[in-house]
Order: structure tokens, then sequence, then C-alpha cells
């Protein structure tokens, strides 16, 4: 690939890179250089890939994983503080309050590895198991045990948390 | 358009924004966008960040990639100067300097505004020498030859910009990296840098030191280029007892090596 190559692929695909990586780290500076390491990360990827979409699939996964684990390395406050015990609702009422991107963002932050990046490309993405699966490369099956896997979790860390009043 | 939402997901505006004649968008995403109100909203702040990337970040970063992505052979030579490798001319490293550069060099005026600006950890330079297939680290009271092939790692602290700048015994300043570029380049902060490419000591005469400066902003890439040129202007003994040039709004290190017969 020539110089050439390399700065038109950067800017074709950097910009959804950078969104990408603003969305989830707010950080317009983490962002920059998330945006940067990303795209080191995938540009192989993007010399190689048949189409756009598939392009974005490699930008998705890599700059999701890449950026949760910056979120993981920052400090922050505690999701939620303990209260006394409350009956926990439904797992169906769970997934409804999950709507709020905001929460949803918030508990994902407690959530295992494994299981962070399939519960923002669903539940903060809006993106549907199928396109998930393939985002991340894995089988529609596993996506759907992470992501009751994640509902257990949330349902957990809320019936803890001063939200539920 | 996802599963769990009736709008558009940021995978279909970024499939969007990438469509042109030679990509044809899906014919879906554009009628929902006519008929959306919030997703034509969502598509301006999305379009007003994807001009932020091309006006701001691009310029800054793609210097940078470009160093990363650059094909390289093992080691990746380049000269100061043309002259052939003498063998048997010794040098010693002398020391490694750290300091937190506040001073101002006699002459210079102090910046109008250093309200924001955030000195804090960082900078430490760490040096390899490569001669023949071995390698090691310098310590102050090493010894290296004209040929061998130094190696720079720099600690970047909390900052995340570096500039590598030297100046030689024959009353010249030189930019190391970016190479021949006064400017700085962006780093991750927080991380132990490899600096890409090797420099080839020569033969030429007195001392030589190479300063490593770590900042939270670009340095003015011309002000330090006349520092650095007044120094060298300064001789051998102004090399020797410089330790940091004075540029504001770095995290100095440096490294001088001294010629031994």
């Amino acid at each position: 690939m020539t110089e050439d190559r390399l700065t038109t692929l950067y800017k074709t695909y950097g910009p959804a890179i950078y969104i990408r990586c603003r969305s989830i780290l707010s950080d317009e500076a983490e962002a920059h250089d998330a945006t940067q390491e990303t795209f080191v990360r995938v540009y192989r990827h993007l010399s190689e890939v048949p189409s756009d979409r598939e392009a974005l699939y490699w930008i998705y996964r890599v700059a999701t994983n890449y950026c949760l684990n910056e979120l993981r390395n920052r400090k922050h406050r505690p999701l939620v503080h303990p209260t006394g015990a409350e009956e926990a609702p439904a797992l169906h009422d769970v997934e409804r309050r999950i709507v709020n991107r905001d929460l949803a963002a918030r508990l994902i932050e407690a959530a295992h590895p494994k299981v962070k990046p399939v519960a923002w490309l669903y539940h903060v993405d809006g993106m549907d198991q199928e396109e998930v699966a393939r985002i991340l490369d894995l089988s529609r099956r596993t996506v759907a045990t992470r992501l009751a896997a994640f509902a257990t979790t949330a349902q957990k860390l809320l019936r803890r948390s001063e939200l539920w009043a | 358009m996802g599963m769990t939402s009736p709008h558009l997901t940021c995978l279909d505006f970024d499939s969007l924004a990438l469509a042109s004649p030679s990509r044809p968008a899906a014919g879906p995403f554009v009628a929902h966008l006519d008929a959306c109100p919030a997703c034509r909203e969502q598509q301006k702040v999305r379009q007003a960040l994807a001009d932020q990337f091309a006006r701001e970040v691009l310029p800054r970063s793609l210097p940078v990639v470009r160093q990363r992505l650059a094909p390289r052979s093992r080691w990746h030579w380049w000269a100061l100067t043309l002259s052939p490798v003498a063998c048997g001319v010794l040098l010693t490293v002398l020391g490694l300097y750290k300091s937190h550069d506040r001073t101002v060099s006699v002459g210079q005026s102090i910046p109008g505004d250093l309200g924001d600006i955030g000195i804090k950890g960082g900078g430490d330079l760490l040096t390899y020498a490569r001669r023949g297939n071995k390698v090691t680290r310098l310590a102050p009271g090493g010894l290296v030859a004209a040929g061998d092939a130094l190696r720079f790692v720099v600690e970047t602290g909390a900052h995340r910009y570096l500039f590598i700048a030297g100046v030689d015994g024959g009353g010249h300043a030189h930019a190391y990296f970016p190479f021949g570029q006064w400017q700085s380049v962006p780093v991750a902060p927080h991380a132990r840098f490899e600096v890409p490419g090797s420099l080839v000591l020569d033969n030429a005469p007195g001392p030589e030191r190479i300063f490593a400066m770590v900042s939270s902003r670009p340095l003015d890439g011309d002000a330090v280029r006349a520092i650095l040129e007044e120094l060298a202007r300064g001789g051998p003994q102004a090399i020797r007892s410089t330790a940091a040039p004075g540029v504001l709004e770095a995290e100095t290190s440096s490294i001088l090596f001294e010629k031994r017969e």
C-alpha cells in the first residue's frame, strides 16, 4: 500500500472511527488517541474487506473494545449505593429501564469484560442481535447468552440502587 | 435500523456517510431520514463531529499513524551526516538528565500566558545502543562508538506530545523526531513510547546532546528551533552545561555524548 492509499483510507474511515470513540469516551482528547489507535489496528483489514459495511464491522469491533477498556481504566464514582432490600422487578422491566442509554452505559461499566461490548452494542447503540453477532464475530446464541447475563447483573444492581426510588 | 430502536443506528448513519456515487447507500436509510426529524438532527450532530475530525484530528494524527504503519526493516537507519564511520573513536555517555523546564534562558522573554499550562510527571528518556547484534541500555559513563545505532524510548507521563531534537559540537541543531520537522507529534499519555527509527552516531567533533521534550500541547517548533540553534552556537561548553534548553511548556530529558580519543 502506498502512502496515498493510507491517507485515503484514513480520510474515508477516520470520521466513523472518531465519532464511535467520542460516543463511548465522551472526552475529546481521549477520543483523539483512541481514533489513532483504532485505525492502526484496523488498517490491514480496511484494505482487504469487500464492502464499507464490513469495514465498519471491523471498526466497531476494535473501537468498542478499545474504548470500553479505556473506560475501565478511568477512575469513576460507584455506580450504585446499597439501600434497603426491595423486591426485584421482573427481567422485562429491567429491559425497559435499560432503554435509558445513560443508565445502560453506567450499568455496563460493572459488567464482565466479555459482556460489555455485547451489551453496549445492543442496549446503547440499539443494534439487533444479528448485527451485534456480525460485528463481534460471535454466534447469535453467544450474543443472546451474554445479554441474558447482563440483564441478570443489571437487575441485581438496580435492586440495590437508589434509582429504584 | 436496529430491532431495539425505531431509528437509524450509528452503524446505519456511518453507512450513509460513506455513500457516494460509487458507493450507493441503502434505500431504507435514506427514506427513513427523510421521514424522521430526530434522525436528521442526529445526522447533523454526527456531521459536525466528522467535520471536526477533518479539521483538527486528521492533520495532527495522520503523521503519527503514518509513522506507526510505515514498513520497517529491523533497523531503520538515518545518519546525522554523510561522514563515514570511524572505528576506534569512542564516545562517553556523560549524563542522563531530567528537568522540569520552568527556567528561562538569558535573553528569552516569558510568554504571556502560563496560567493553564500543566507540567506533570513524564518525559523520562531511555536510550539503547546497538552495535552489531548486541543491544544495551545506556547509562551515565557508558561507552558508545561512532556507527552505533541509538534507539529511544520515552515515558510520556501525563503528556500527549513529544518532540526530540539535539545539538552538536559543530554548532548545529537537528530535529530527530519527527525527523527533519520542527514540530511536536501526538503520543499516547501514560505510555512508554518507542521512537520509530534509530539514530546513527557519527564522528563529528565535540559533545552532542539530545533532548526529549514532552508537553501537554504542541510546542512552537520555530521557537524550539531558535532556542536550540542559539544553544548550539554557544559551543561545546554551553552544550555540556545545559541539561534543559529553556523550552517552556515541556518536561525535558536529555542525554549527553562526549567524544573520547
